[in-house]
């Protein structure tokens, strides 16, 4: 069955990115535009990976994880930050919270693709 | 991976959501003015531009995420109550608004000079970055900020897999490059010694050094996601350290690292084949190393340095280079770098492990970070050549057709079948329209504005004019003339030295110029046009000109040229003596052009693009030099002919043309058979004689000659009959024929059978060099002695 | 004995520089505009070590440590490029066209002097210098 991959970004353009890249690897890609949203998509169904942004209006991405860290199906499902954020406090931040993998924007999909690979291994 | 319609698609998208993003920046901006203590709204100002950045770059909108991120570090610092939004500011951030709007019109294309606009609120903005050109104080505002920089020694070796965490070890090292002053340097001793490179794992190690206000907490968060399974260590040097960077310590740890690095140089040379320069170079970086280590009386240092240079000595004496022994080598490059820092810090921190295990980088990783977005479309090769090896094949099938219809014909005259071949015809032309359709497509793709190739010469003339002291300004013109891509990507290094070679010799000093009155700005055009199915690169410079008569003179002195060939020499025949190779017209060497190797790659390298080079040249106004390409190399025209029963064909683009002539008007002097042709004398050359047929047809009355235009000069290549022309896909030999320098190649025709093509360019060269004297043939003869001697040495 | 130097540069004040530094520290001065000049000079006596600018007009060093090189003859004497130049590149192209060492200039006494003698092997005599 394919992976499913939650991703959450405001930006339109950066969910479809995500969500071509990993559909044409055979993830199944559900798309969500602010921490809130994704929260409550988490809850509703299981997904394999969470792939979120950081900076985003109604709830932030290390407010999502943490959220999503203290839910018993989330405790260890791999959750990879992608951000523009190369800050250290925002990094450290995002590890503290239980980040698995920070990817920093701009990326070459091959480079998501391998993330995602890695740590759904 | 993601291919060009996704980048559209992505594009479009990104430009709607812009779109929406700068009218609620706009707005947000307006309220903001009204309201500037609003947390809220610069949130929301800083968000969409975080956006506009992230978003952009990730769509291919390079340029504009890089303006975004100077206002957006404006909104952070604001954010962040380091400054205080103003009516000027949200003036400048308007302008930035609209600016933007451009930018997103450009899209990936445009040229990189920034828009007016762009540079007006780069300006307005940069009185609120006061660390606009230098990231050095990022994160001031919540680190406790050190006094004084500290200097750290990291050591990172990434895990052989890295690449496959999504992690690129470059961008880690930039996140340090942006925290201070670094330093930085390679290990890329286990990618030498590597002996099954693997381009997807990373055999590069680094150290860095950086002298930076962070603590080293702020370092460490550089690491944080991969500081698990990759070695990371981090030490601060002793403060003293760079306080006393002026001691003689530090001078003998620097003569030391000079040591290392030109061994690294050493092992890079010998890796890239070039064995016994590298082992020079290495014996004598060892022996740097050994003299520092003796002048700083250290002991060990010494002994670790004669244990290298033994081991070099002993590989130059049996000459074994292979990976063990890069490895050993390797090995005892660490310990003596351990040794040199061993009496006053700790053990080296990375370089010791012999480490199979461990290290180090792979590809190009430090340029892997950000590519910029080519205006391009990338089609993969391979495809492309398939695609083009099936319409080639497609355009030759289609020949077949009209054949087959008229035997067809022939066969039976009746009613029905004349309508078969009449359908057969017809089909034969839709074919035919589809092939050059076809054709037409994937010519279109495979072209390519010389754009590519002449971008990068800007920046040499530039540089060369610094170097050598001169005045020179680059015109270049017909950048958008397309070629195609096999062309465009052999044509570079030609011009290259094309160019090189008018800064430095054409071109003259400044006071030369002067001295002449010429104007002290010399002037070098590239130019590129199409003129038929020909591309012209022409290269021209106002400098001294070339002196034919100097040329001569010199070819003789150095016994290229016999005293008779060039006393037959026309003018042009004499300018290209420059191309043959070992000739240099300086008398002093200089850096730039080298020794007068490198214009014979010009020769070379059009010659193997199946084009010509003409110079034309005056004393004390210029050279240039043309080159003649053909604009695509996919079918080309030829020639069939007949010799001695058999049937070859000739490359039409060298035929200058076709002619009968009676055999009575061919004389031999001296060895060398000639005829006049159209008034003009021509050495002749029986085709079948070249290429050692038995049979000979000598009763013939009248010969079939085709005045051959060789790079080496014309000649009279004597068929039996003349065939016709078709259209042909020349496929390279292989095995024993493909060094058979008679032909170039073979052509598959529409029948099927595959016919020879006949290497008319160096047919007349092959040859044993005609045994006469040049001066004795008649004028307008460019002897073909330069190739013919090259042919002699055996290529 | 005295040491015996060939200062190659076509600087005047940079010969001059150099030269009075190493006749303070005991060294024998020889110098050479260029390139072809180093070259003549160097076939005239034997030195213990060559001190070479790299750009300069006639020939370059590079071109003149490559020359010193592949005659055989002088492999085992130190040449010591030193130039304005500092990019690793350019301290590349040296060590391979055959330089012992690269100090970038311009170097004040002492460190040029230490450098110095750390590619001779010798250990600096006790403030030695200016």
């Amino acid at each position: 069955m394919a992976k499913r991959v939650l991703a959450v970004d405001d930006s339109a353009t950066m969910r479809q990115l995500l969500k071509m890249t990993l559909s044409r690897s055979g993830y199944e890609v559900v798309e969500a535009e602010d921490g809130a949203k994704a929260l409550q998509k988490a809850l509703a169904e299981i997904f394999d990976l969470v792939l979120s942004d950081i900076n985003m209006p109604v709830m932030t991405g290390i407010e999502l994880l943490r959220s999503l860290r203290k839910l018993a199906q989330y405790k260890f499902t791999p959750i990879v930050l992608v951000t523009t954020e190369s800050q250290l406090e925002k990094k450290q931040e995002g590890k503290a919270a239980g980040a698995t993998g920070w990817i920093v924007k701009p990326f070459e999909p091959e480079q998501l693709l391998s993330v995602v690979t890695k740590v759904l291994r | 991976m993601m291919d060009f319609g996704d980048l559209q698609q992505l594009q479009a998208s990104f430009r709607h959501e812009a779109d929406d993003l700068l009218t609620d920046l706009g707005g947000a901006l307006l309220l903001l003015e009204q309201d500037p203590h609003n947390m809220d709204v610069v949130n929301r100002v800083f968000r969409a531009m975080h956006t506009l950045k992230g978003s952009g770059a990730s769509a291919g909108f390079r340029r504009l995420a890089n303006f975004v991120h100077h206002v957006e570090e404006v909104f952070n610092r604001i954010r962040n109550q380091q400054l205080q939004s103003t009516p000027e500011l949200i003036d400048a951030t308007l302008k930035a608004c609209d600016c933007c709007a451009m930018l997103l019109e450009l899209g990936s294309t445009g040229s990189d000079t920034p828009l007016p606009l762009e540079t007006e609120v780069l300006a307005a903005i940069r009185p609120f970055l006061p660390e606009m050109d230098k990231a050095a104080g990022k994160a001031q505002a919540t680190k406790t900020p050190a006094t004084a920089p500290a200097r750290y020694k990291i050591g990172f070796r990434p895990n052989r897999e890295i690449f496959f965490s999504g992690t690129d070890p470059a961008s880690l090292l930039l996140e340090i490059a942006d925290l201070g002053e670094i330093e930085i340097r390679c290990d890329t001793v286990d990618l030498l010694a590597a002996r099954d490179f693997d381009p997807e794992k990373c055999y590069l190690g680094w150290e860095v050094f950086v002298e930076t206000m962070q603590s080293e907490d702020a370092l460490r968060a550089v690491f944080l996601f991969v500081e698990d399974d990759c070695d990371v260590s981090i030490e601060k040097q002793e403060p003293a350290a760079s306080a006393r960077s002026d001691s003689k310590e530090a001078r003998f740890r620097g003569a030391a690292q000079q040591g290392f690095t030109a061994l690294g140089f050493a092992l890079d040379q010998c890796q890239s084949g070039d064995e016994k320069q590298g082992l020079a170079t290495a014996h004598r970086a060892a022996q740097t190393l050994i003299s520092a280590g003796k002048a700083h009386g250290h002991a060990r240092a010494t002994a670790a340095a004669q244990e290298v240079l033994d081991a070099i000595k002993a590989v130059q004496q049996d000459g074994i280079l292979d990976g063990d022994w890069l490895l050993k080598v390797k090995a005892l490059i660490a310990a003596a770098s351990q040794a040199v820092d061993s009496p006053t810090t700790e053990p080296a921190v990375s370089t010791s492990q012999p480490a199979p295990s461990r290290p180090a980088e792979g590809s190009s990783a430090p340029e892997a970070a950000i590519g910029a977005a080519a205006p391009s479309i990338r089609v993969d090769a391979v495809k492309l050549d398939a695609l083009m090896r099936l319409a080639g094949e497609l355009l030759v099938a289609r020949g077949a057709l009209p054949a087959f219809a008229e035997r067809v014909e022939l066969i039976a005259r009746e009613e029905s079948p004349k309508s078969m071949a009449k359908e057969m015809r017809d089909a034969g032309a839709k074919v035919s329209r589809l092939a050059d359709d076809l054709q037409a497509t994937v010519m279109s793709i495979r072209m390519m504005p010389v754009r590519q190739v002449f971008q990068r010469f800007p920046r040499l003339v530039r540089d060369l004019a610094r170097n050598l002291d001169k005045n020179i300004e680059l015109h270049v013109n017909g950048e958008e003339t397309e070629l195609d891509k096999t062309v465009i990507d052999s044509i570079g290094d030609p011009l290259t030295h094309i160019i090189r070679n008018a800064a430095d010799h054409g071109i003259e000093s400044k006071a030369d110029r002067a001295q002449k009155g010429k104007s002290a700005v010399g002037r070098i055009d590239l130019s590129a046009y199409t003129r038929g199915s020909t591309v012209v690169i022409e290269v021209k410079d106002d400098g001294k000109g070339l002196d034919p008569d100097k040329l001569k003179r010199r070819a003789v002195e150095k016994g290229l040229l016999s005293e008779s060939a060039v006393g037959a020499m026309d003018e042009e025949a004499a300018f290209k003596i420059i191309l043959v190779a070992g000739f240099s017209t300086v008398d002093k060497v200089t850096d730039v052009s080298g020794r007068g190797v490198g214009m014979d790659v010009v020769r070379n390298g059009v010659e193997a693009l199946h084009g010509a080079i003409h110079i034309k040249s005056e004393i004390g106004k210029g050279t240039r030099f043309r080159i003649e390409l053909p604009a695509s190399l996919l079918v080309s025209k030829a020639i069939r002919v007949a010799v001695s029963g058999q049937e070859v064909v000739l490359p039409i683009d060298t035929i200058r043309n076709m002619v009968k002539i009676p055999k009575s008007v061919v004389r031999t002097v001296q060895g060398q058979q000639i005829a006049p042709v159209r008034g003009t004398v021509f050495p002749m050359l029986w085709l079948a004689h070249a290429l050692s047929f038995d049979r000979v047809e000598e009763r013939r009355a009248e010969l079939a000659v085709a005045i051959i235009e060789a790079a080496s000069g014309p000649y009279g290549l004597v068929v039996d009959h003349f065939l016709g022309e078709v259209e042909i896909v020349v496929k390279p030999l292989n095995g024993v024929l493909a060094k058979v320098p008679e032909y170039v190649g073979a052509a598959i025709m529409g029948d099927g059978r595959t016919v020879l093509v006949v290497n008319t360019d160096r047919l007349f060269s092959l040859q044993r060099p005609p045994a006469i004297p040049q001066a004795e043939l008649a004028p307008g003869l460019r002897p073909p002695i330069p190739l013919a001697r090259a042919a002699a040495a055996g290529r | 004995m005295k040491r015996n130097v060939l200062i190659v540069d076509d600087s005047e004040f940079t010969r001059n520089y150099h030269s009075y530094i190493l006749r303070e520290a005991d060294f024998d001065v020889v110098t050479a505009v260029d390139g072809a000049d180093a070259l003549e000079k160097l076939y005239s006596r034997s030195f213990d070590l060559v001190l070479t600018d790299i750009n300069m007009a006639n020939m370059d060093g590079y071109e003149f440590i490559r020359r010193v090189r592949s005659s055989g003859d002088y492999n085992d004497l130190p040449i010591v490029i030193i130039s304005t130049e500092s990019e690793s590149e350019d301290k590349s192209r040296g060590f391979l066209a055959g330089a012992n060492f690269y100090i970038v200039k311009p170097s004040d006494p002492k460190p040029l002097l230490e450098n110095i003698f750390m590619v001779l092997g010798i250990e600096a005599p006790a403030g030695g210098g200016s």
